[in-house]
């Protein structure tokens, strides 16, 4: 079976953890256990009909401002989810180290930018606003997507899709 | 010396376990407690690949060919959570050829549960407090918003009422004219003399020292000053001669008619009106009606008003009467200094007579 490693990096708190536990098991919590380290989870999806990928999906510490990403998780990726938290902008201004960080590391790995916890904002103009603003920054970037943690939007999909521009499907 | 004797007597104390994989990145040798990190079952398979039994190392092929190759020294991943513990991979060159070149990688693994432990609550703490410190400062963001809101709610309020007060003054002042306007329709006196003496009155009331808000609340309130004529019959309002000593006494009731309809209100307007219309037909020297008040007993108002009114009515036809010449109405009032009105309003509404005659044409 193919494997694919996907990393998910941020800022502390932006729900990187929250993401794939709803991913992997369904479920989601409201507290805050900051990941240490990194831990790795395993699934397998179905891309097509008879396509199977096993994923191995990076969980990795936050980035606070006394602690940068280790290199070392991001090396050998094939694929970047950078998740930002809609509700605190030094997460979003942050995107930009993210970027620079995996793409000084590693080549032509797809990224998708996943904004979460968009189910605490009651106005949908500032994800559109977001999303101009980073679509603007970063011309390469096409895949943005406002997501949930907690009501589950496009969770699955950000898998999916990463999972595709890997294989280039 | 077997290379697993080796790095047994090296890290032994501090738990490292290890697998040897060759060039073909397969597992060919492992160290005794191993199957704590990797699956048995997987260990046992010939050839295995070793992203397979750590799939930490999977998508790294290229860095562990480097460390082969001499060109990395080492690829460490470190704090990797699994179930209860936490471990540090190590790839790092193992044994060597004879030329020196790399035959095999050891991946060391640590146990560093104890090291995470020691750092794990602080970095929640930190984490939690920078959190507390973002949410604070949203909440302040939302604070100052949320006062710029009640400002402009405020500003809003404040010049509504403004407003409202302004259109309640107008009202009044509306009203007052109209009742006034009444009283003249009466008395066929013309709408224009009211006015005259508001104005003469306002002009009196700051020249003696009174402030502009007292002049304004006199100007509003004077023109009501003969309101009670309402109440006397027209026969004698629009007598065109003398009236007898009894007719005179019904005229003058008009000072307390319009006195008694224009008390009791709770409107300062109301009340000035009321004093106006009560005081002004009393004389400086007592011999006025209704009260035969004296001196400084009148209320300033009606002093005031007792020069205007007469003012304005010599000044111009009545039913009764042609109008009087400038000279000889000065005359008059100076005649009447001190007897009919007050010396001190004389003085100065005679010495500021251009300002009176000037309002006169103004509003003729
Ligand atoms: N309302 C809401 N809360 C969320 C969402 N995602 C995460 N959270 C909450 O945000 C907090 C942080 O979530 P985590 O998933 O632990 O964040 P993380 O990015 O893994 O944080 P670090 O491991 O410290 O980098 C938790 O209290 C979650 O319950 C979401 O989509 N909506
Ligand atoms: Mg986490």
């Amino acid at each position: 079976m193919i494997t694919k490693k996907i990393i998910l990096i941020g800022d502390f708190s932006t729900g990187k953890t929250s993401l794939i536990r709803q991913f992997v098991d369904n479920q989601f919590s409201d507290e805050y256990l900051t990941t240490i380290g990194v831990k790795i989870s395993k699934k397998i999806i179905n891309i097509q009909e008879d396509l199977e990928i096993q994923l191995l999906v990076w969980d990795i510490e936050g980035q606070t401002d006394v602690k940068a990403i280790n290199p070392a998780y991001v090396m050998g990726a094939h694929g970047v989810i950078i998740v930002a938290d809609l509700t605190r902008q030094k997460s979003i201004v942050n995107i930009k180290e993210h970027l620079a960080l995996s793409s000084k590391i590693i080549k032509n790995a797809p990224v998708i930018i996943a904004l979460n916890k968009s189910d605490l904002l009651d106005n949908s103009s500032k994800i559109e606003t977001t999303i101009t603003e980073i679509k603007s920054s970063y011309s390469n970037i096409s895949h943005i997507y406002p997501t949930s943690a907690k009501t589950g939007l496009n969770v699955e999909l950000i898998f999916q899709n990463i999972t595709k521009s890997i294989l280039k499907i | 010396m077997h290379i697993q004797e080796v790095f047994n007597a090296m890290y032994h104390k501090h738990h490292y376990e290890y697998l040897v994989i060759n060039k073909s990145m397969a597992v060919v040798e492992f160290s005794d407690k191993i199957i704590d990190y990797c699956e048995e079952e997987l260990l046992k398979t010939r050839n295995i690949l070793i992203s397979v039994i750590v799939p930490e190392l999977y998508g790294l092929e290229q860095e562990m060919q480097e460390v082969f190759e001499g060109k990395r020294e080492v690829i460490e991943i470190p704090f990797i959570k699994k179930d209860a513990y936490f471990i540090t991979l190590s790839v790092q060159a193992g044994r060597k050829h004879d030329d020196n070149s790399i035959e095999t990688l050891v991946i060391l693994f640590e146990n560093v549960t104890e090291y995470v432990s020691m750092q794990e609550k602080s970095v929640q703490d930190r984490n939690d407090k920078e959190l507390l410190v973002t949410e604070l400062s949203k909440k302040n963001d939302l604070l100052e918003k949320y006062n710029k809101h009640m400002m402009k709610l405020v500003d809003e309020e404040v010049s509504l009422n403004n407003k409202l007060n302004k259109e309640i003054i107008d009202t009044q002042r509306e009203i007052i004219a109209t009742m006034g306007a009444i009283g003249e329709t009466r008395s066929k006196e013309t709408g224009a003399h009211v006015l005259r003496v508001a104005e003469y009155s306002h002009r009196l009331a700051l020249l003696s020292g009174l402030n502009l808000e007292e002049a304004d609340e006199l100007k509003m309130a004077s023109p009501m000053h003969d309101i009670g004529k309402v109440g006397i019959e027209d026969a004698i309002l629009n007598k065109p001669s003398k009236l007898t000593d009894d007719e005179f006494l019904k005229m003058k009731e008009h000072a307390v008619i319009g006195y008694n309809m224009l008390k009791g209100s709770n409107q300062k307007l109301l009340n000035t009106a009321a004093i106006i219309a009560h005081a002004h037909h009393e004389k400086w020297d007592g011999s006025g009606y209704p009260k035969g008040l004296k001196k400084n007993e009148i209320h300033i108002y009606g002093r005031i008003t007792a020069i205007t009114d007469v003012f304005d009515a010599l000044g111009h036809d009545r039913v009764y009467k042609k109008a009087w010449k400038l000279e000889e109405i000065i005359d008059y009032l100076l005649k009447e200094r001190g007897k009919h009105f007050d010396p001190m309003l004389i003085d100065l509404f005679i010495n500021n007579i251009d300002q009176f005659t000037s309002i006169q044409k103004k509003f003729a």
